[in-house]
């Protein structure tokens, strides 16, 4: 009798052991995060499907080649166009393309200024019809944002003038109006 | 007259008598003795059994490297601070900014480390929720965050910091200003 008591009592501690409950314990904290959001423009120069073909185009620096231009030869650069003004001077000039979009902005259009990165004593440069110094100088104050809105950029060249290579740095600004 | 000897078994005839002897017969039964009970110290080993286990686990927000700094670093309750972010300018150090076509996100790291005493849960469980609805879309360890809890990491290790990333979206069309949301970050011991 006495042994089989025993056992029948252990046996149900055994089962009852894998039985246990593990509470669950659990830990907070608060973490408060902060960001402001500011407005923001980005201008990028783009192609004109009638111009001279940039490099770089689709970022913020691109360069556009007329290639070798005179009064008289042939312009073999595509999209360049050439007028002679008599024996005083000619002009090659090509569109392209410049385009403003915006982000978390209530701006309804921008200005577009340009300006000479240096003094070109001989030579002049336009863009449209805006002649170019090292002064910024407006090119429009509505432009809307999101597409390419199309420009000329021209450069005069006296008839007088040496042959030689010339190169300027065109800056833009655009600014949220 | 009958003489002694002389018997059949009747009742005696008036006058003589018979002498009767008990006798005891034995078959070979043995007597047991029953000895005290001894379940009583088993009952006590059950009940020492029957205790719930139990422990105490804590949570504490942690800088890490690559990460911006945190303020009040080391207890439960930090602050985090984006600064200033836009989608064309330059951003700050510890914040990572990638672009979409009419979005972008950001994002940084930072530490949750939890602690257990004493040690008996393997490992534990993260969620977290924002207090209340947010203008932009915030997440930690790419999974979305909303008022109730998400599970954003599983399988976590005490005693030591564990990095996570927390980011939110910005689309182009969102308003300029000040953002700013309260995080729960919950451990659960597994």
């Amino acid at each position: 009798m006495t042994k089989s008591v025993i056992v029948s009592v252990l046996l149900g501690a055994v089962l009852v052991v894998p039985q246990l409950a593990m509470a669950q314990d659990t830990s907070s904290g608060a973490l408060t995060v902060t960001a402001t959001v500011d407005s923001s423009i980005k201008l990028t120069f783009e192609n004109d499907a009638a111009g001279v073909s940039m490099t770089g185009a689709g970022t913020n620096a691109a360069t556009l080649g007329f290639g070798t231009v005179s009064a008289f030869e042939t312009i073999s650069t595509s999209g360049v166009t050439r007028s002679v003004n008599g024996t005083t001077d000619f002009t090659v000039s090509s569109p392209f393309g410049v385009k403003v979009i915006q982000a978390n902005s209530a701006s309804a259009d921008y200005t577009l200024q340009a300006a000479l990165g240096s003094v070109d004593a001989t030579n002049t440069w336009k863009v449209n019809s805006t002649t170019l110094t090292t002064t910024s100088q407006t090119l429009g104050a509505a432009y809307s944002y999101g597409g390419a809105t199309a420009h000329t950029v021209s450069l005069t060249v006296p008839q007088s003038a040496a042959a030689s290579a010339i190169s300027r740095t065109v800056n833009f600004t655009a600014t949220s109006n | 007259m009958r003489g002694l000897g002389d018997h059949d078994g009747a009742a005696p005839a008036r006058g003589t008598s018979d002498l009767r002897v008990p006798v005891s017969r034995s078959i070979g039964r043995t007597a047991h003795r029953r000895g005290p009970s001894s379940w009583l110290l088993t009952i006590v080993l059950a009940a020492g059994w029957s205790a719930m286990a139990s422990g105490a686990i804590d949570l504490t927000f942690q800088s890490v490297g690559g990460g911006i700094a945190l303020t009040g670093a080391g207890t439960n309750g930090a602050a985090l601070s984006f600064g200033t972010v836009s989608a064309f300018e330059p951003i700050g150090g510890g914040v990572t900014k990638s672009m979409s076509g009419s979005s972008y996100d950001i994002s940084t790291m930072f530490g949750v480390r939890v602690d257990q005493t004493p040690s008996i849960s393997p490992n534990y469980t993260l969620r977290a929720r924002v207090l209340s609805a947010q203008p932009l879309a915030w997440t930690i360890n790419d999974v979305p965050l909303a008022t109730s809890l998400k599970i954003v990491a599983l399988l976590q290790n005490y005693g030591s910091t564990a990095s996570h990333n927390i980011g939110f979206t910005v689309p182009f069309s969102a308003s300029a200003g000040l953002n700013q949301v309260s995080i729960e970050v919950v451990a659960v011991s597994n």
